[in-house]
């Protein structure tokens, strides 16, 4: 990769690579909007250096399904979660580490793995209905609602 | 006098209007046109002749193209939009697409806000949708062979018995020419609620599939072929900034750093500002931390908020200061009798807008004309700015649409797109502008800070009897609405603006309008950064005068309930219930 060692790899995704799914929010870690997988964990892309990268796999919202029909996407639509829809990359990739690690998450589990990721226009409510939905989905079963 | 009836000619041609419907290049157009030609719709809309718009648009596979004028900020406006259109013309709503548009001036005055766009377009969209939906029926009932009031209109078909013709096909056969006066378009019928189809019930917005896949796009993923990015190095004041030195060593041992720009601003939006361009968005933010500047502030260095809110104190509390904008009654005979006076002074804060997506805007020039590369919710506001900031004709430029991520009123003002536009006209070169966080912030029109002092008088029943409302706050709209403001108002015309938005927002409409009628007003409005350009007849000062003097950046305010609240405190004062009649927030 050309780039400096130092450059957060938010930049290496949008400007290198052309993968604009990815967003810039605040630069700090401290919104979400960034949020990519590196192993299977997320991470905020906007303060992971690429030197810190090497042989890591890494995941954007371009490449968690093939054409949309991740359960998390599903669920987003079906659910009508976005609205200006900037945040919601990083959300759904915070919520695909979610339903990774709990398959029938509570609101408590909900809260507690999305409370990092920002949604200016207050999609919450429909954030939380949807990953109970996509938990469904990649289940087949109940969930605690 | 030939010249005058002319001229006289021209405008009732222009507010003539007419629709038309015709087959054009495979596909049928639908577009509202000036009432200039006597060529038939189908060779008018094919020789690009028409005039403001192509309203939408069917092709021979039978999909429907909606074009929206309106910006994509998380209202999904566009399918809004579009199923205000599909109802009328009888479309299968699976047909539909949309688009948004670039600035052509054929779209007519671009803004998106204020809540605006459904009502505002209703009507239009309405009657645009019927007039397509008769042309199809009438061609499609030629194809079939029946009288077009022997079919029917559903699901993009035209139908008779058991016969039926698709939109798609009747489009492909491309024999329609139809024109509709502003008469007849005014004439046709439209649905009753009770047989609507597509409105008021459930829909899936046509935005949200691209927002959950990451292929939305939105200004800051605007790219083109050999563009260099930068950041904007903002300087210490809004106005009067001068840069005096700048130390570009630090910066210059970034990677990827080229250079910095000092900007000259013939439109005065950007005084005292640098750009830092490099060879990606990292190194331009690096390179901009390391730049050391020297500047001379503007004159406003050392006011601040507890100063604004001091001032406005101040001022609320003066009985001469700032100007009257309404007052019915003798108001302070009733306030002398009163038997019992609530008083309360409310106050705000300064607000950020704080959406999502820092500001950011693509520039470059091509072939003698601008490209602008944003997401923008008032394109007609920024154009003359961006016209006079690059020194060219408004016809020059060109905005192109982008969803925003995040409008909430900062994307009404499209001033950064100045600074990318300027940085790009100094080094000839393409530039992508982005600001951070931070940066972003330092450039915000935040709500400006307020200070109301409200009073009522209550007689010995506790009916509210007079009511004085004391207002100091920045006055944004000033700048935005200036001529608008050189009006006289009348009387009658400060009393409907007066209960919900009064003269800040700047719209005396209906649309908020609401007038409690019982009660004796008044109110004055202040500017608390010491600009008395509103003359107490209602005019104001020069726009110039304003935009120096105002220290900060120019931001919506908003009355913070002021009225509302008072008149509950004074309600239960009076033991009564609150008032609910005519009361707006």
């Amino acid at each position: 990769m050309d780039a400096p060692g130092d450059t957060p790899l938010l930049w290496v995704l949008r400007d290198k690579l052309g993968l604009m799914g990815t967003k810039f929010g605040c630069g700090i870690a401290q919104c979400g909007a960034c949020t990519v997988h590196q192993d299977g964990i997320a991470i905020r892309s906007c303060v992971t250096q690429l030197s810190d990268l090497e042989g890591a796999e890494i995941t954007t919202i371009e490449g968690l399904s093939e054409a949309g029909e991740h359960p998390l996407q599903q669920a987003w639509v079906e659910e009508q979660v976005p609205q200006c829809g900037y945040c919601q990359s990083g959300q759904i990739m915070q919520a695909a580490q979610l339903l990774d690690e709990v398959k029938n998450p509570t609101d408590d589990d909900i809260d507690n793995y999305m409370s990092g990721n920002l949604c200016r226009c207050m999609a919450y409510i429909r954030i939380r209905k949807a990953i109970k939905r996509a938990a469904q989905i990649q289940t087949g079963g109940q969930n605690h609602d | 006098m030939t010249k005058t009836k002319s001229t006289s000619d021209a405008v009732m041609a222009a507010t003539r209007r007419q629709f038309l419907v015709g087959s054009v290049a495979g596909g049928l157009m639908m577009a509202f046109a000036a009432n200039h030609t006597a060529l038939g719709a189908a060779r008018t809309l094919g020789a690009g002749a028409y005039e403001p718009s192509i309203w939408f648009q069917i092709g021979p596979d039978g999909r429907i193209l909606v074009n929206i004028a309106k910006a994509e900020m998380g209202q999904h406006v566009g399918t809004a939009l579009a199923r205000v259109v599909a109802e009328e013309l009888e479309a299968d709503w699976v047909d539909i697409e949309i688009v948004h548009v670039d600035s052509d001036p054929k779209w007519g005055y671009m803004v998106t806000g204020g809540s605006w766009s459904v009502h505002t377009s209703f009507d239009q969209l309405s009657r645009a949708g019927a007039a397509g939906r008769i042309a199809l029926l009438e061609a499609g009932a030629h194809m079939l062979g029946v009288a077009p009031d022997q079919c029917r209109a559903r699901n993009s078909m035209v139908m008779c018995g058991d016969a039926s013709v698709s939109y798609g096909e009747i489009v492909a056969a491309g024999k329609i020419d139809r024109t509709f006066t502003d008469k007849e378009l005014s004439a046709l019928s439209l649905k009753p609620t009770s047989e609507r189809r597509v409105l008021g019930g459930a829909v899936k917005a046509l935005d949200i599939p691209t927002k959950t896949t990451g292929a939305a796009r939105y200004g800051l993923d605007a790219q083109v072929e050999g563009m260099l990015y930068a950041r904007p190095v903002l300087p210490p004041t809004r106005y009067g900034s001068k840069v005096l030195s700048v130390d570009e060593r630090a910066a210059k041992a970034v990677k990827g750093y080229r250079q910095t720009v000092a900007l000259e601003d013939p439109s005065g939006v950007c005084q005292g500002w640098l750009a830092v361009v490099a060879d990606s968005t990292h190194a331009a933010i690096k390179a901009a931390d390391a730049l050391k500047v020297d500047w001379q502030a503007g004159p406003r260095a050392a006011m601040d908020e507890a100063g604004i809110l001091a001032e406005g104190e101040r001022l609320v509390n003066d009985a001469r200061a700032g100007a009257l904008w309404v007052q019915e009654g003798d108001v302070d005979a009733a306030f002398q009798s009163a038997d019992k006076i609530v008083e309360t002074t409310y106050r705000t804060h300064s607000v950020l807008h704080f959406q999502l997506e820092p500001v950011n805007a693509l520039a470059f020039e091509k072939d003698g004309h601008w490209h602008i590369h944003s997401g923008n919710q008032w394109q007609s506001l920024i154009l003359p700015v961006l016209a006079q900031a690059l020194e060219v004709e408004e016809s020059r430029i060109t905005l192109h649409q982008y969803y925003l991520g995040g409008g909430f009123g900062r994307r009404l003002y499209g001033d950064y797109m100045i600074p990318a536009a300027l940085t790009a006209k100094a080094i000839g070169k393409p530039v992508k502008m982005i600001f951070t966080r931070s940066d972003d912030t330092g450039f915000d029109c935040v709500r400006s800070p307020s200070v109301q002092k409200v009073r009522s008088a209550l007689d010995a029943n506790g009916t509210p009897v007079a009511y004085d409302h004391a207002a100091a706050a920045g006055w944004p709209t000033a700048l935005w609405l200036w001529d608008f403001w050189r009006k006289k108002w009348t009387a009658a015309e400060r009393r409907t603006a007066f209960p919900s938005v009064g003269p800040t927002i700047g719209i005396p409409s209906p649309i908020n309008g609401c007038a409690p009628s019982k009660i004796r007003w008044r109110r004055k409005p202040f500017c608390p950064v010491g600009c008395a350009l509103w003359g107490r007849d209602g005019s104001v000062g020069p726009l110039s005068s304003i935009w120096m003097n105002w220290p900060m950046r120019p931001g919506k305010i908003r009355w913070p309930s002021g009225l509302p609240c008072l008149m509950a405190r004074a309600a239960m004062r009076a033991k009564h219930q609150p008032v609910q009649a005519g009361l707006c927030g």
